[in-house]
């Protein structure tokens, strides 16, 4: 037992912790560089328990190396402030990683929010017509414990998908609410194309094989009016319109903008005015989306897992799929004919602060457009504030704001930012306090020849 | 000497006391009763009765005079205007010497900032739209007054060197026009 004790002492394990502290550090810096993936790194190394061993090792070592002092005399005065304080920091930064708080929040200009994301935590989210009710999901989970009346179970969980959200085209036809699947043509010079004829308008649906949408407007000039829907070979959708008086128009089609039945509680579609010259004057279409799975990509902060979910109340159940939707960006998934929506995204904690975004800007240098700063105004409980990248606001409990980040997607629309929230529980108990020993404890060592003498 | 430097910068650090918050005023619906947002009080300035009948839109949701005569009017129109195609029709109302015009966006809503001086007029003007986001997140409530997703106008005119003194309090005013009830981001 003395023979452990004396080890745990001694500058021989001190060393040991520093050259494997050295070796890990060093082994995390190749991963991070080779991967471009700080979570790669952080995922082997910094998370691993290996490195919270050699926290406590540290922790151990000081605290033991100090206690063989033991009796204490006067002289070790010096020494013994300095370990003390090391002891505290290393106790503050235990004690930050177990119980610390460490989120982002996403501010549109005026905005307003009391939760943060936890990045890269992975959550559950059951939504009904009044509660968001929100679940911790691991890979390793076989049910998942809900607030909602769902019994939810975890049957899949892989690495990586790249979602695809099928709109007009699918399956080789058009889909069209309220008409029959019209079948896709392969359009070439030889075959004028096909379509759906309806009394007051035709429809098609082409695939565009390298042909520009002239030539099909030019083969679609004998149907009037009528609507063509073009899936070229890059997969973009694309409409063609030739109304009563022969103009064409065309348009490329995006997810914009979508239509939401009932709230996206019955689902989600496209929707596209034809103007007056067509009957029908409007066309929707159902989205469908689909999780193909794909080779998981080195960077972590690129992957998008997969999960199958059996979701079931009473009599009813549903197997789901969902993908990991780390930006919140994604569409609520309907489940159980519209009862709930569900979606897998970052878990969200809420905070005992409000901070409503009144504007973010960024200070470029003068005479230049690089940025200099960023600036945020925002009003945290009721309190007008401004945060910029070196003014960080800390409210009365310990939490602190910092800017992080500012996107605009166009000079005429808001401006979002996002302010990283953190609490540390230990900070002004450990941490603080301790590095302050640390610095006395040195000065004093530092002096110490005329402090003994 | 050490004692009283000590001391000294013991009671001359920063104070971390807040100035106290402004007192706001809320601005009229068109014809729907209740008001959508809410602009800070401008100490001196007249503030005007609203028309009892506002579905002409000529007519401002609010009115205020500061001092002799600088006049402030907000309009919303429930039709959306560009920003571009407002400032383009402000242009022809005078004949301005100098024209500024630039992007602005404050607490949810975006657009152009116009200022005008004639030889002896100013004018500053903002013309905003709610973001298409928030208006996306508006069509998602459930009791919301479609007039909340209403376009902005806010217009001041004025003698040059008065509107020119009272600038930064102008801009501080223009800048504090909000929906009364904030938006909640997503979850």
């Amino acid at each position: 037992m003395k023979k452990i004790f004396s080890f745990l002492a001694s500058i021989y394990f001190a060393l040991f912790l520093i050259l494997s502290t050295i070796v890990l550090v060093t082994l995390a810096t190749f991963i991070e560089s080779y991967s471009k993936s700080h979570l790669l790194a952080a995922a082997v190394v910094y998370q691993n328990p290996l490195f919270t061993l050699l926290l406590w090792g540290y922790f151990v070592n000081i605290l033991f190396s100090a206690l063989k002092r033991f009796p204490f005399k006067r002289r070790h005065i010096p020494f013994l402030i300095t370990h003390a304080g090391l002891l505290m920091v290393l106790a503050g930064c235990l004690l930050k990683s177990y119980f610390g708080l460490q989120g982002q929040m996403t501010l549109l200009e005026g905005e307003s929010s009391s939760h943060i994301v936890i990045p890269k935590s992975y959550a559950l989210q059951i939504e009904d017509r009044t509660n968001i009710y929100q679940s911790p999901i691991h890979k390793k989970s076989k049910r998942i414990a809900t607030k909602s009346a769902l019994s939810i179970e975890l049957i899949e969980w892989r690495q990586h998908c790249e979602p695809i959200v099928l709109s007009w085209i699918k399956k080789g036809g058009l889909d069209l609410f309220g008409y029959p699947s019209i079948p896709l043509t392969v359009f070439d010079k030889e075959s004028p194309p096909t379509g759906l004829n309806t009394p007051e308008c035709t429809f098609f649906s082409l695939q565009a094989n390298g042909n520009t949408l002239q030539t099909i407007g030019s083969r679609l000039q004998r149907h009037k009016p009528c609507v063509a829907f073009i899936e070229t070979e890059e997969n973009k959708q694309k409409l063609l319109t030739i109304d009563a008086e022969g103009q064409t128009h065309t348009k490329e089609l995006t997810c914009d903008p979508i239509v939401l039945f009932d709230k996206g509680f019955s689902g989600y579609g496209l929707w596209v005015d034809l103007g007056e010259h067509f009957v029908p004057k409007e066309l929707f279409c159902p989205l469908v989306r689909q999780y193909p799975l794909k080779k998981a990509p080195l960077a972590r902060e690129e992957a998008r897992p997969r999960i199958r979910l059996h979701v079931s109340q009473g009599a009813q159940s549903e197997v789901v799929t969902l993908a990991y939707d780390p930006n919140f960006v994604g569409l609520k998934q309907p489940i159980l004919n519209g009862k709930y929506l569900a979606c897998f995204r970052p878990k969200q904690i809420p905070i005992d602060h409000t901070v409503r975004l009144a504007q973010a800007r960024k200070i470029s240098y003068p005479g230049s457009n690089q940025p200099l700063a960023f600036e945020s105004d925002c009003v945290i409980d009721g309190s007008k504030q401004t945060i910029s990248m070196n003014k960080v606001h800390e409210a009365k409990d310990g939490t602190r704001f910092y800017m992080a980040n500012l996107t605009s997607v166009h000079p005429l629309c808001a401006k979002q930012a996002t302010l990283v929230v953190n609490w540390d529980p230990a900070k002004y108990t450990l941490t603080y306090p301790g590095a302050v020993l640390i610095t006395l404890g040195a000065l004093l060592l530092f002096f110490r020849k005329k402090y003994e003498s | 000497m050490r004692t009283f430097f000590f001391v000294f910068l013991i009671f001359t650090s920063c104070s971390n006391s807040n100035p106290p918050p402004p007192a706001y005023t809320t601005i009229p619906a068109r014809n729907e009763p209740g008001s959508l947002y809410k602009i800070i009080c401008i100490l001196n300035a007249t503030k005007h009765t609203p028309s009892p009948d506002l579905s002409d839109t000529r007519k401002p949701n609010a009115h205020y005079t500061l001092g002799e005569s600088i006049e402030i009017t907000v309009h919303t129109f429930m039709q959306h205007i560009h920003p571009q195609s407002q400032i383009e029709r402000w242009k022809k109302q005078k004949n301005y010497l100098h024209m500024r015009i630039e992007p602005i966006s404050f607490n949810g809503f975006a657009g152009l900032y116009f200022e005008g001086k004639t030889a002896d007029q100013m004018v500053m003007a903002w013309s905003l739209q709610l973001d298409y986001r928030h208006r996306e997140a508006l069509a998602l409530m459930t009791t919301p007054t479609e007039q909340l997703q209403s376009d902005v106008t806010i217009k001041i005119v004025g003698p040059k060197k008065e509107v020119l003194q009272q600038k930064e309090l102008l801009w501080r005013f223009a800048k504090s026009l909000e929906l009364n009830h904030p938006l909640t981001a997503p979850r």
